[in-house]
Order: C-alpha cells, then structure tokens, then sequence
C-alpha cells in the first residue's frame, strides 16, 4: 500500500472535497475529525495509530467527503487503501469486515447521539 | 455452499416478532430473503419497512447491548436468516462481494446522518479556510 506522509495542521481532505474512493490507515500520528465551518470546527474523534478513517465515504457510494480531517500530531504517516485492496484485505483478514462494519456502526452512533442533542440544545 | 444455504433460512408469519427492543442481545443479525418486517422504537413509533435483500440487528454482531428497536414481520409471510459471528466470518472468505454490500447499507446510513449532522452545524459541503 503506498504511504502518505504529512505534517501538523495539514489537512487529508475537507468536507465537500469529491471522494477518492480511498480508505485511510493511520501508521503513526493523530488525526483529528471535524465538523462545521471554520473557524467555528468542533472536534468530532481522534484516530491513532492502527485506526482507520475515509470508509465511510466509500462504503456508502459517496462523491463527497463527509468530515473534515486535520492532522494533530506533529507528523502523521498514512497507509492508503483503495477499493481493491480493502476486498482482498477482507478476504484474507475476516476480522477487518467486522471491523468496517463496527466503524459504520459507530459512525451512525455518533451521528445520532450529536443530532439528539443538537435537538435538546434547540428545545 | 451458497450464502443462502450458509445463513440458513427460517420462516416467519405476520406478527412474529424477531426481536423486541430491550431483548438481550443474541448476537445475530437478520437477512431477509422474502416478505416484509417493520422496525419500530419507543417513543418514535414505526420506524421502517425492510424488505427483500435487506438486512436489520447487525449492532448487535458488534455490540453486547440490548436490541434498540423491534423487528416485528408484516408480510403475510417472511423468509429470514440469522447472520452470527461465525457466518459473518465464512462470508467475509467467501462472499466479500455479499459482505461489502452489506456493510456498505450501514455506511449509507451512517453517511446520511452525518450529513444531518453537518446541516445543523451550518456547513454548506463546501468547507473553506481550514
């Protein structure tokens, strides 16, 4: 899988930038998920190292990015995946399937639990 | 060994319920194969009707939580199959194709509620000056 290499404050991609069917796996570093308009961004998640972000975007047929991620960490090294390979990487590892899934999951969780109080907040 | 010789069907009539919120997780999730089930939750009511090739439960494949709705079958009649871990694991060798599109209908409906979320924070999917 070929690498990426990036500094802090660079940005992976922007929300609304069009999907390259790329999944993300960070090898070393922290990346941030945000979400909003700048300046006001609020932090959504962190991913470290062994974590993995952009699958959503891909898995759900988007051609568009949904978050925005930043790097937080002084440097960052990622790992990219694109479709292919996640296919044969889920064939010989099982497990990350499950993994897709649970992130998907979490996701949608996290999604909701944010709308939920963003309802209260208006109340 | 075919996905649904795999997953092995049941039947299901009209009224069975599959899961009630609150249940104890089993671990399994559902593929319907035939008929209709309508997922319904406290305090929003009925939710949506699933039907042919789509599939309802799967928090619970990852996720040792009580079931957070209620798949109740509302066709006259329903064939269903149970996905455990293991089946979810033979699935994953041998029918990615089958998986991906499955896992793919989760992230379609984690992308809409992120996009919900992103309405409500005023982003307009253009973001600028990060």
């Amino acid at each position: 899988m070929p690498h990426r290499h990036l500094r802090q404050g660079d940005v992976v991609y922007k929300e609304g930038q069009s999907c390259d069917g790329n999944i993300f796996i960070v090898i070393d570093g922290t990346v941030t998920e945000l979400v909003g308009v700048a300046p006001k961004m609020s932090s959504v998640k962190e991913f470290t190292a062994g974590a993995f972000f952009g699958d959503i975007e891909v898995l759900s047929g988007s051609d568009f990015r949904l978050r925005t991620m930043k790097v937080a960490s002084t440097s960052l090294v990622l790992a990219i995946m694109d479709q292919h390979n996640s296919r044969v990487l889920g064939g010989l590892y099982p497990e990350f399937f499950l993994h897709l899934l649970r992130s998907s999951i979490d996701n949608l969780n996290i999604a909701e639990k944010s709308l939920l109080e963003h309802k209260k907040g208006r109340k | 060994m075919s996905v649904a010789h795999k997953i092995q069907p049941f039947m299901a009539r009209s009224g069975d319920v599959v899961f009630k919120e609150g249940d104890a997780s089993n671990g399994c999730m559902y593929f319907i194969f035939s008929g209709e089930v309508d997922i319904s939750k406290q305090g929003l009511g009925h939710i949506r009707t699933l039907s042919q090739g789509h599939f309802f439960g799967e928090m619970a494949l990852v996720r040792a939580i009580p079931r957070t709705a209620s798949a109740i079958v509302a066709s006259p009649e329903a064939k269903l199959g149970q996905i455990d871990l293991k089946t979810f694991a033979w699935l994953a060798k041998n029918n990615p194709t089958f998986l991906t599109n499955l896992i793919g209908v989760v992230a379609k409906r984690a992308a809409r509620a992120m996009k919900k979320v992103n309405d409500a924070h005023g982003s307009t999917g253009l973001t600028t000056g990060v």
